[in-house]
């Protein structure tokens, strides 16, 4: 299964509260062709987990749309997974169980189906865990639980909404490693959102910069670090260009730190 | 980890554990024998007066007589079977209430006042009532025991509904649940050792209800003991039908923790 062509135009959404609107994208414009691994990087709470939840089709645009393979988006599709910071693994569910909760719940579980998830566990190291309870388990192998439960609905595009931030610096190495790895492998698209700068650019193909809220795209980096055909963001952190983009974004996000903010 | 063979200290750690926790249960034990040995002389001697507040001895044998008349089972039987029919039927109603509101938050808004006041509402003045539509049985009982307890249910297990972790909700949205799928796949379970919380309060209130509806409909159970003993100045019989409601309340209120303890484990973080 190939991934699906993103393609985000023109969009707008805001939030209303009684004290007022909040604009938080303000004519955003991304197209990202099936098999990409796009980073979105941006100052906090710039409107990044707005754009996730509209292209995953839990919010609706107030303007513009999101097209997926040349469909517009308007409910949560089978083919495009969301992976959110935390791991959100039900403490009731056994490791195999969450991992099946999104077959499930799309009631796509089938003998063949639970096959391929047993042996996606085992192949995250997960083999013989299969009956714990999340409790029982790591930060990292938690985290690997989750990317099972995403890939078992064989996803085409992927959202990954820093799926790292909760586990320590090392598991977080491994990880990305190993998610990177797993997606590009199955040739999905996917968006990244990550406040680390290092991570996107050790990650992905191409990284766009946000402005400040109300979100619309900065500036976008293509990444070219070298040999492309052994992907690995631990020897990407090597490559000697890495500290060029790395500065060239800082610097991009830096411009927009406002004087006396913290 | 334990080891196979632990060390000296740890030997004695466990052994320190265990007289501690041999010496609380002593403790205890003493508590109870000195108040009852209290009571006792202070009757014995005429310290006070035991027309006024019976004695042990009198109890033990006025629960004997009790029994021996076949009374006893009776009257415990009436209560126990007035609290917990009382306990299940109001806390089934308030959990399958709080699901309706958690369905509709409109609904939960409209009604958040009228079940503000149903609340403040002391459900015992609501007696007369009962007896009077359903007459002086355990019926009237029921509907005491169930008017206390459905209100505490619907709040505690409505808040914990809503209390449901809000990435869990999105996750499942995003892999496309129905709002039926998102109930009985996250909400439900993750508000297990919340309702346990309420179901733990609840059973002393039922027997609150049970009791209290049995002192309006009189005839039968502890709280007509209760009740009848004081109009005829038995306090032997008082005081020997609150030693049963101690026991009765004592056992309930383990029966839910043990239910409570064995849920837990399974839903617990």
């Amino acid at each position: 299964m190939k991934g699906a062509d993103v393609v985000v135009r023109d969009l707008w959404f805001n939030y209303h509260t009684p004290q007022g609107e909040t604009p938080a994208l303000a004519g955003l414009s991304l197209r990202v062709p099936a098999g990409e691994f796009v980073g979105i990087v941006g100052p906090s709470g710039c409107g990044k987990s707005t754009l996730f939840s509209l292209i995953a089709g839990l919010l609706r645009p107030e303007r513009g749309e999101v097209l997926i393979d040349g469909q517009p988006v308007t409910e949560p599709r089978p083919d495009v997974a969301y992976m959110l910071q935390q791991d959100c693994l039900l403490e009731w569910r056994t490791v195999l169980d969450n991992a099946l909760l999104g077959l499930e719940v799309r009631g796509m579980r089938t003998r063949e189906r639970v096959a391929r998830v047993r042996e996606l566990l085992a192949r995250s190291g997960l083999a013989g865990f299969e009956h714990r309870f999340p409790r029982e388990l790591s930060g990292g192998m938690r985290q690997r639980t989750a990317l099972v439960r995403t890939l078992a609905l064989e996803p085409r595009v992927v959202l990954l909404d820093e799926p790292f931030s909760a586990v320590d610096a090392q598991t977080r190495l491994l990880l990305e490693e190993e998610v990177g790895l797993a997606l590009r492998e199955r040739q999905a698209t996917v968006l990244l959102v990550t406040h680390d700068i290092g991570e996107a650019v050790a990650m992905c193909d191409r990284v766009v910069v946000l402005t400040h809220r109300p979100a619309r795209v900065k500036r976008e980096y293509r990444i070219a670090l070298g040999s492309s055909a052994d992907y690995s963001p631990v020897a990407a952190r090597r490559s000697s260009r890495f500290s060029d983009y790395f500065s060239a974004i800082w610097a991009d996000l830096e411009v927009q730190v406002k004087p006396g903010a913290a | 980890m334990p080891h196979e063979h632990p060390s000296l200290a740890h030997r004695r750690y466990l052994s320190a554990r265990q007289r501690h926790r041999w010496s609380v249960a002593a403790g205890q034990v003493v508590v109870l024998a000195a108040l009852l040995a209290a009571w006792q002389a202070a009757a014995d001697l005429g310290l006070v007066s035991a027309f006024l507040t019976s004695r042990p001895t009198a109890v033990v044998q006025t629960l004997g007589r009790l029994a021996a008349q076949g009374q006893l089972w009776g009257h415990l039987a009436h209560t126990t079977l007035g609290t917990v029919v009382g306990f299940a039927a109001g806390t089934g109603i308030g959990v399958a209430i709080a699901a309706v509101l958690w369905w509709s938050p409109f609904l939960a808004r409209v009604l958040e006042p009228y079940l503000v006041v149903f609340n403040a509402i002391p459900k015992v003045a609501l007696g007369p009532l009962f007896i009077v539509w359903l007459g002086t049985n355990i019926r009237a009982v029921l509907a005491m025991a169930i008017a206390i307890t459905v209100v505490i249910a619907v709040v505690v297990v409505f808040a914990a509904f809503q209390e449901t972790d809000r990435a869990r909700l999105t996750l499942l949205r995003a892999l496309g649940a129905s709002r039926w799928q998102q109930f009985r796949l996250v909400v439900v379970p993750a508000s297990v050792p919340a309702v346990m919380a309420a179901l733990k309060a609840n059973v002393g209130l039922a027997l609150v209800g049970a009791v209290t509806g049995e002192f309006l409909a009189g005839g039968r159970g502890l709280g007509y003991l209760i009740v009848y003993g004081g109009q005829v100045f038995d306090m032997n019989l008082v005081m020997a039908s609150l030693t049963l409601l101690v026991v009765l309340s004592t056992a309930l209120y383990g029966a839910v923790s043990l239910v409570e303890r064995a849920v837990r484990r399974r839903f617990a973080g």
